[in-house]
Order: C-alpha cells, then structure tokens, then sequence
C-alpha cells in the first residue's frame, strides 16, 4: 500500500526517529505487517488496522479515506522501544501533507499509546510499545 | 421470489435547460413525515348517517423532500443548490430509482439550504438540503 512506503520515507528521513533505529536508513527497521528475519531492533512495525473510505454515496466510496495505522515499535527493553514509540508519536500527530509517492494525509488524534511487555523475538525477547492514529489520507490517483 | 432494490444507486436531478443535472455524492433522500399528504376535511354533521366521522378528501400536498450527502465544496450541482435556495426558482426535479427504469418527477424550490453540515474532527463533512414540493408527483402509472 503507496500510505506504508510514504510514512516508512517519512520516518527514516526524520533524525528524531531514524536516529533511534537499529538501521538509521529504515531498510531493516521499517516494516509492513510484520518484521523480517534479520530486523534490526529498534525496529518499528505498521499496521493498517482499518482504513476504509471516509464516505460514501450514491456515487460511490470517496477517495479520501479515513483509518486508523498501527506503530508497534520493539526493542531490546522497554524504556527503548518507548522512546522509540514517542518519536515516531511526535513525528506524526501533527503531521500534514504530502507524502514521498504522492499520499496526501493529515493525522489527527491519537487512538492508543501503551506498552505492551515482551515477546519472543527472532534472537532473544524484544520490548514493545503499541501506539495508533487517527488519519485522513488520500493515496496518489485516487 | 420478492423484488427489493437497493438505494444505491438512486440518482436526484434537477432540470438545467434542456439538461438534467444530477446533485453529486448523494447520500440520503427522504420524503419529510408522512410524505404526500391528502388534506381530509371534516363534513360531519347532523345529517351524517350513523356516529361515524365522514370526511371528505381535499387536495394533495406532495410535500417535502430532504436529502443530504457527501460535500464536494467545488461542485456545480451541490452549489446549484444553494443558487435555487436563496432565488425561489421553481424547477423541475426526478428522482431515478437503481432498477434503471423508474422515474419519479415533479417541481419544487429549494426551501432549506446548509452547505456546509456536520463537520467533525472525524468525520467527512456534509451538505444537506430540503425540497418543497409544489404540485403532485409523477410516477410510472401518472400523477398521485
């Protein structure tokens, strides 16, 4: 989905987050669904929990679409994957604009923001924090 | 087997020249209360056979019609709206129902006018107008 690729440009081109990933270029620390074998921790992953269109009529659903994206972030303890969490936060609360491939979205209230304990990760137990916003955004060509 | 068609679909469309104009992005169209409404006019009296009311049948009033849809601020046939509104034009409408083939018509104004409703954080904003009806309505067997 265009939205995942624009906000993965987005973070990795923000110092406030990319600066706490594992890999700062956002290439092992940036994904969709879920994380790949080698993630580099921190490491945030993103999920498009429910991202209908904002309306519809007799001419059918509009282009605009109005979701809510998952951040879980992860990380080697918790006080990290928080930090982590709180950056991409404050990165993108206020956010609005366009995004590299041509998203136009605007972020405008925060839905969750907690931790979330432990998990197996793919070497040893990885933290995570779970945050989710609240987002208008219309993909290019819509 | 019964017959049921979605109002998806449905079209509303005002009479622009010789050009029908169909308001944009839809979303709800409604006769207000009972809709067409026959005025009955009480004639008991005295005389009155029985000690049952025997009313007699009046004229017509077709009524109101309120719509509302999703609001596309740029768009001709939503503005048009508002145009009819503050005028008093009285123009010809048809509501064209999903099965393609009917058509309901009659003549009305534009009697209220929000172009703008509903605007919440989380929602996308609204229009919303209601149409007096002047005159009967038209449908596929003739007026009622």
């Amino acid at each position: 989905m265009p939205v995942a690729k624009g906000l993965f440009t987005l973070l990795a081109g923000t110092a406030a987050v990319s600066g706490k990933l594992g890999d700062s270029t956002g290439e092992n620390s940036l994904f969709q669904s879920a994380a790949n074998k080698g993630a580099q921790a921190p490491y945030v992953v993103l999920h498009l929990v429910d991202v209908p269109p904002a309306a519809h009529s007799q001419d059918g659903p509009s282009g605009l679409q109005n979701g809510e994206i998952q951040f879980d972030s992860y990380a080697a303890d918790a006080p990290t994957a928080r930090a982590l969490s709180q950056s991409v936060r404050d990165t993108l609360k206020n956010f609005s604009g366009a995004l590299s491939e041509g998203t136009q979205i605007e972020f405008y209230e925060v839905t969750m923001d907690s931790d979330e304990g432990y998990e197996q990760g793919g070497s040893g137990y990885v933290f995570k924090s779970l945050l989710r916003l609240r987002a208008f955004f219309t993909e290019s060509g819509e | 087997m019964t017959i049921a068609i979605p109002g998806y679909g449905s079209k509303l469309q005002l009479q622009n020249g010789s050009a029908w104009l169909t308001v944009a992005q839809l979303r709800k169209l409604a006769p207000t209360g009972d809709g067409s409404k026959q005025n009955m006019l009480d004639q008991t009296n005295i005389l009155t056979p029985g000690n049952a009311c025997a009313p007699l049948p009046g004229r017509v009033d077709a009524g109101e019609l309120d719509l509302d849809g999703v609001l596309s601020p740029q768009d001709s046939s939503q503005l048009t709206l508002g145009q009819l509104h503050y005028a008093g034009t009285l123009v010809s409408w048809r509501v064209l129902l999903s099965d393609g083939i009917t058509v309901w018509s009659f003549q009305g104004f534009v009697s209220t006018y929000k172009p703008f409703d509903d605007i919440t954080v989380a929602k996308a904003v609204a229009f919303a107008a209601r149409l007096r009806l002047w005159g009967p309505l038209t449908g596929p067997i003739g007026t009622v």
